[in-house]
């Protein structure tokens, strides 16, 4: 098997900020106004990075993952399912994830159902479904109530599993949602349902929930010493609570990697380019990142204590790659520290790619082949050996 | 809260005092999303003078308050998140029949000073007084301008 599979994720970013951006808005998200996109523009760059995850199918990707933000430049999908809609028909191999749709914004969610089956039906059962909460921001953005956001999301995954696996129609009677006839036509290919994952940033309460069910979780843009904590708590609920041991595939974790010819190199770059990320398309109020209700009282007293942020705060390119947050360095060095992910985490799904600030397409095409040509092969099982093989023949019987 | 009671338990309120509250919405005067702000913003908000939010102030900011503002934000968003008034209270207002005097600081910068005419003209025979120089919190900031016409209205005999 594998020890690590690799999965092309892309956020579709707007990175033509204001240049007085860094002054003068306090926030990519919410108020950022609109008159900063560009529809024109917005057209070339859809196409641009539809061309680069076409790209990392023909590279050998497992899958290629898109996903949903609203109102913000980080991440230009408010729908996924329609950017999923338009891989199917340029992604002829690989997996296509939406990781996730956020279904406590949605009123509707046997919609994300319907999607979804359609999407699997469409692309031949190659759909990954992602869950998310959405993040604080889009609470504000969309004016759904934070509080109850734990419990639309329970709510409406157990509508949306029902929808997909019980024999329709069927009544569904909830505390957020009530359908007298729930039917879905397509239903899903894949048996029982497409896989699901859970990404979380800080939520203890989404880890226990990933960890029932046995869906992979998948830790987000953060700092070691955080990624460890949760994967240990993923285990140790599985194990005791839950009664099994957690396998690699239930790791996930998505790490920006910035691959080039020598670690200087990559330093570089990464400088350059991926601070972006960091320093502007995460820049949030953070009374936006944490809306009340949002975080049980066990997880915001984590946050509170342990001074989380939807950004990395200040820290330097250097200091994210110190701390684990960001993976940057030659193809040996990405390789060693994806192995510590492997070996020592025992996590075997890397989330990472794709374009982010203002890099052009062809360091995007360079990263893309050096991670798909010298890292992933390290990672992949070795073919068994075709060569023919010498046959004892006794000489007597000649 | 107090007209929801003054609403819904009129045997309960002999005489109603609403200063600069929630609970309807005046078109086009949206109420500040207080959700939004950040501590500094809802200070400039709700006050014109600083000075006098000094008691309302923490003696050490530490974790455990913190996760006690986290806290009482979020019973306030689970009320008044969307949305962020009651849409029926409006209405409801006309019942209200015990004498009723509603005080508002003119410079509310979080529920706008429209909202003090408004609500008279809902309730019926209701009494209106506007404090200049002051804005969420008169009762912090103009105590004695805020307390005397309070202290009238309750001394005022209540008519069979």
């Amino acid at each position: 098997m594998n020890k690590l599979t690799f999965h092309y994720f892309h956020l579709m970013p707007w990175p033509d900020l204001p240049p007085d951006f860094d002054e003068n808005y306090d926030s990519a998200w919410v108020t950022l106004p609109n008159s900063n996109y560009d529809p024109v523009k917005g057209h070339q760059l859809y196409n641009r990075y539809l061309d680069e995850i076409e790209r990392a199918d023909k590279l050998g990707w497992d899958s290629v993952i898109v996903n949903e933000h609203h109102q913000n430049a980080y991440g230009t999908m408010p729908s996924p399912n329609l950017m999923a809609a338009a891989l199917t028909q340029r992604v002829k191999r690989a997996k296509i994830g939406i990781v996730g749709n956020a279904l406590p914004l949605h009123d509707d969610p046997l919609r994300v159902a319907e999607e979804i089956a359609m999407l699997d039906v469409l692309s031949g059962g190659r759909i990954i479904s992602g869950f998310v909460r959405g993040t604080g921001m889009e609470y504000f953005s969309y004016n759904i109530n934070p509080t109850l956001s734990r419990e639309r999301m329970n709510e409406a995954h157990d509508l949306i599993i029902q929808a997909w696996t019980r024999p329709g129609p069927f009544a569904f009677e909830g505390e957020h949602y009530n359908y007298r006839y729930v039917n879905i036509w397509p239903r899903p290919i894949q048996q029982p349902h497409p896989p699901i994952w859970m990404p979380g940033t800080a939520s203890l309460e989404t880890i226990d929930f990933a960890a029932k069910h046995k869906y992979p979780y998948m830790t987000v843009f953060m700092p070691m010493d955080q990624r460890k904590r949760a994967y240990e708590l993923y285990r140790r609920l599985a194990e005791e609570k839950y009664g099994y041991e957690a396998q690699p595939e239930q790791l996930a974790f998505c790490v920006p990697c910035v691959i080039a010819e020598t670690d200087e190199l990559a330093m570089q770059e990464g400088e350059k380019y991926a601070m972006w990320l960091f320093r502007k398309g995460m820049k949030v109020r953070p009374e936006f990142f944490l809306p009340p209700g949002y975080m049980s009282e066990r997880s915001i007293r984590a946050a509170i204590e342990n001074n989380a942020s939807f950004g990395q705060g200040e820290k330097s390119f250097k200091e994210l790659v110190e701390t684990g947050v960001v993976i940057a360095g030659s193809p040996d060095t990405v390789i060693e520290k994806l192995s510590y992910y492997t070996e020592v985490l025992h996590a075997g799904m890397l989330v990472t790619g794709g374009h982010v600030g203002e890099i052009p397409d062809y360091l995007v095409l360079k990263s893309q082949e050096m991670m798909a040509k010298e890292v992933m092969p390290h990672f992949r099982e070795k073919a068994v050996s075709a060569e023919p093989k010498p046959v004892e023949v006794p000489s007597s019987s000649i | 809260m107090a007209a929801e009671i003054a609403v819904w338990y009129p045997e309960l309120v002999s005489k109603l005092i609403l200063s600069n509250s929630a609970g309807i919405r005046v078109k086009g005067s949206p109420i500040g999303d207080m959700f939004a702000m950040n501590p500094q913003e809802v200070l400039a908000a709700c006050f014109d003078d600083f000075t006098a939010a000094l008691p309302l102030m923490p003696a050490e900011m530490n974790s455990d308050y913190l996760v006690k503002m986290y806290k009482e934000r979020t019973a306030l968003a689970s009320l008044a998140w969307n949305p962020s008034f009651d849409p029926k209270l409006a209405r409801r207002l006309q019942s209200i029949t015990c004498p009723t005097l509603i005080i508002w600081g003119e410079n509310d910068r979080l529920i706008p000073a429209i909202y003090g005419p408004t609500f008279q003209s809902l309730i019926p025979h209701s009494q209106l007084v506007m404090l200049a120089g002051t804005g969420h919190m008169p009762m912090f900031e103009k105590a004695e301008a805020w307390a005397q016409p309070i202290l009238d209205f309750l001394q005022q005999e209540v008519r069979a």
